[in-house]
């Protein structure tokens, strides 16, 4: 009875604005009317849960014999809106696997590989802040292997409902990996090897990103972003050969801000099921130090591509990295030791099929082909002193994706290294994500 | 000395400078440009019948609730797990005093947050189109293109809908374009019981 006199009320009003008001001073008078009668429903609301502490299962009505219990527009204003949803969010993932060497049983491995929890808070509609801390490996100490970050920590703003802004520490929007890398979520119980080797997943820098979505499947990010630190390239080439860029990552701590970085990405989704894009890295790694290059860069360029179709799941990602003006560091001491490379490449294609589901159930087996090489040629050094550019390193992985659910998956997948058996491996996976 | 190679020279140089530079300058002129008007409640509830069911004169707001038994029977019905306290929205379209569809409205978690969408039904309980009212995460946030958003216009009943054979993914928005499909099995599954208790 309040709520049908409270909306008549509203409507009278409504209809007894002046003449000699302006469109806008109209719209505006709704606008608060509208605004008000949603603050008398919620109190109304109110009232209501507190006369009516529980419904009485008896009084339940069943949706066949629902009745109508509202004919006025104006009182279906933002209805959806009136419940206030919790701030405070939390999310995560897992993954364990294990290792076994095909040549080498003895240095078989298993792991709780990572475990993280992520976590967000809603300031408003607007704002929100979302971070996600990893431990890796189980146990960390000073006498262990493992490790705690923060993979993410930052503050994102919707400027407009096309374009949103982040900043702090973020996973940049390079490739397909780097942003979504829940084991649910890409096949094979490892993380695929150019998204690893050559885009160092997962890379997150500090700094501000933008991102503008658009109806017609158009998506760019942009932004300005802390860099690499060249003093970090390491003198033995293990590091180095495994990751070139996640050999000198800063990943937000303590992280020299000298030279800058700037990224932009390009995605196309307006086809469901296809997208297609690329992305461009440009940064400064000498940091302004007085070291041998003070002018040294770093590029990094990469295309994708992704068709989904009925059980079928497609994709392909190329990419190259380039240092620039490194001659003078790997003609120092340390650079003679482990020169840094000229160029770095890799690209992949995998294709997988849902063979089989069931309910929560489903069986995705997939074979994916990578090429990697993290150092292709070298310059400043003297002649006889380069290093010899390894082939490339030529995978195929073969396996299943076995989902319990969609958020749970087990795995099975076996390594083949074309051109070193040494490293041909089986694995074995649990992933879970939240 | 002789030098195998020297990659880099300082017209690069220059120009990675300048590109650098050009940077920085199109970040701040977004930044500056961007709208100061604010959407990330993209539409309100009026607004979204008007859309999904134009030809209505009134909306009929419907109390909807379940039993246990009955909620277990629309998870059946929808192939999904109903949420706990599953309370959709539900707006009856009447036309000529005719009923000439539904308007649901309901919420879903994209990645961590909620997600809150409008959807049209005609009086035979086929789908004729999603809006999104509100998303509060920008990862996923693909899902209001119109081009994903079609894929459900046409299609009646939940089994018409699975997720991704029916309605394809947006690569970066899976878990959005997951749940939002979801949600609409759900709906439809509401409005095949609504039709079928006429």
């Amino acid at each position: 009875m309040i709520k049908h006199t409270c909306i008549a009320a509203a409507v009278l009003l409504v209809a007894q604005v002046s003449y000699g008001q302006t469109n806008s001073d109209v719209a505006a008078e709704m606008k608060q009317l509208r605004d008000e009668l949603r603050q008398l429903r919620l109190e109304i609301q109110a009232l209501k849960t507190q006369q009516h502490p529980k419904a009485d299962p008896a009084s339940v009505a069943p949706v066949l014999a629902a009745p109508p219990v509202a004919t006025s527009a104006v009182a279906q204003t933002a209805a959806v809106q009136e419940a206030v949803p919790n701030a405070v969010s939390l999310f995560g993932y897992g993954e364990l696997n294990m290792t076994r060497p095909r040549h080498n049983i003895a240095d078989a491995v298993a792991t709780a590989r990572r475990g993280v929890l992520g976590f967000g808070y809603r300031f408003n509609d607007r704002t929100r802040f979302a971070a996600e801390l990893e431990i890796e490996n189980a146990v960390v100490s000073a006498g262990d292997q493992g490790e705690v970050a923060f993979e993410q920590l930052y503050v994102e703003h919707d400027i407009h409902e096309h374009l949103s802004a982040k900043m702090g520490l973020f996973l940049l929007p390079i490739g397909y990996m780097n942003e979504t890398h829940e084991p649910t979520r890409y096949m094979g119980v490892h993380r695929n090897l150019v998204e690893t080797a050559i885009i160092p997943t997962t890379w997150r820098e500090m700094g501000l990103g933008l991102r503008g979505t658009y109806d017609n499947g158009v998506r760019w990010d942009a932004g300005v972003v802390t860099s690499f630190d060249l003093t970090k390239w390491p003198t033995q080439s293990a590091q180095t050969k495994e990751s070139p860029l996640g050999a000198i990552h800063q990943e937000g701590q303590l992280a020299k801000a000298a030279s800058l970085a700037y990224y932009g990405v390009l995605n196309y989704d307006g086809i469901p099921g296809f997208n297609i894009g690329g992305s461009l890295f440009q940064g400064g790694i000498a940091q302004k130090q007085n070291i041998p290059s003070p002018h040294a860069s770093v590029t990094l360029t990469e295309v994708h591509t992704k068709w989904q179709v009925g059980a079928w799941d497609w994709v392909a990602l190329a990419t190259q990295g380039r240092f620039h003006d490194v001659s003078a560091f790997n003609a120092s001491a340390n650079g003679l030791n482990n020169p840094v490379p000229d160029q770095f490449r890799g690209w992949y294609t995998q294709a997988a099929y849902r063979l089989w589901r069931q309910g929560d159930y489903s069986l995705v087996p997939f074979a994916r082909y990578e090429r990697v090489n993290t150092a292709l040629s070298f310059s400043g050094l003297p002649v006889g002193l380069a290093p010899a550019v390894e082939p490339d390193t030529r995978v195929w992985t073969m396996g299943a994706n076995f989902y319990l659910h969609p958020q749970v998956v087990l795995k099975l997948d076996t390594q083949r290294y074309l051109n070193n058996s040494a490293f041909d491996r089986l694995n074995l996976g649990l992933g879970f994500h939240y | 000395m002789k030098f195998a190679k020297s990659f880099s020279s300082p017209p690069s140089r220059q120009r990675r400078q300048s590109l650098q530079a050009l940077g920085a300058l199109a970040m701040g002129m977004t930044t500056i440009m961007a709208e100061s008007a604010f959407a990330a409640v993209f539409m309100d509830m009026e607004q979204a019948q008007k859309i999904l069911c134009p030809s209505a004169d009134g909306f009929e707001l419907m109390s909807l609730s379940w039993d246990d038994s009955q909620l277990a029977s629309l998870a059946k019905l929808s192939d999904t797990r109903v949420p706990r306290h599953y309370s959709p929205k539900c707006w009856r379209a009447m036309a000529g005093g005719k009923v000439a569809g539904w308007v649901l409205s309901d919420r879903v978690v994209g990645k961590y947050d909620l997600i809150d969408y409008a959807a049209g039904f005609d009086a035979q309980g086929v789908a004729v189109g999603i809006e999104i009212l509100a998303y509060r995460e920008s990862h996923g946030a693909e899902i209001r293109q119109t081009g994903w958003r079609k894929q459900f216009v046409g299609k009646k009943g939940p089994a018409a809908m699975r997720f991704p054979d029916d309605i394809r993914n947006i690569s970066g928005a899976t878990l959005s374009c997951q749940h939002v499909t979801e949600g609409m099995q759900r709906l439809s599954a509401v409005v095949s019981l609504l039709i079928a208790g006429k």
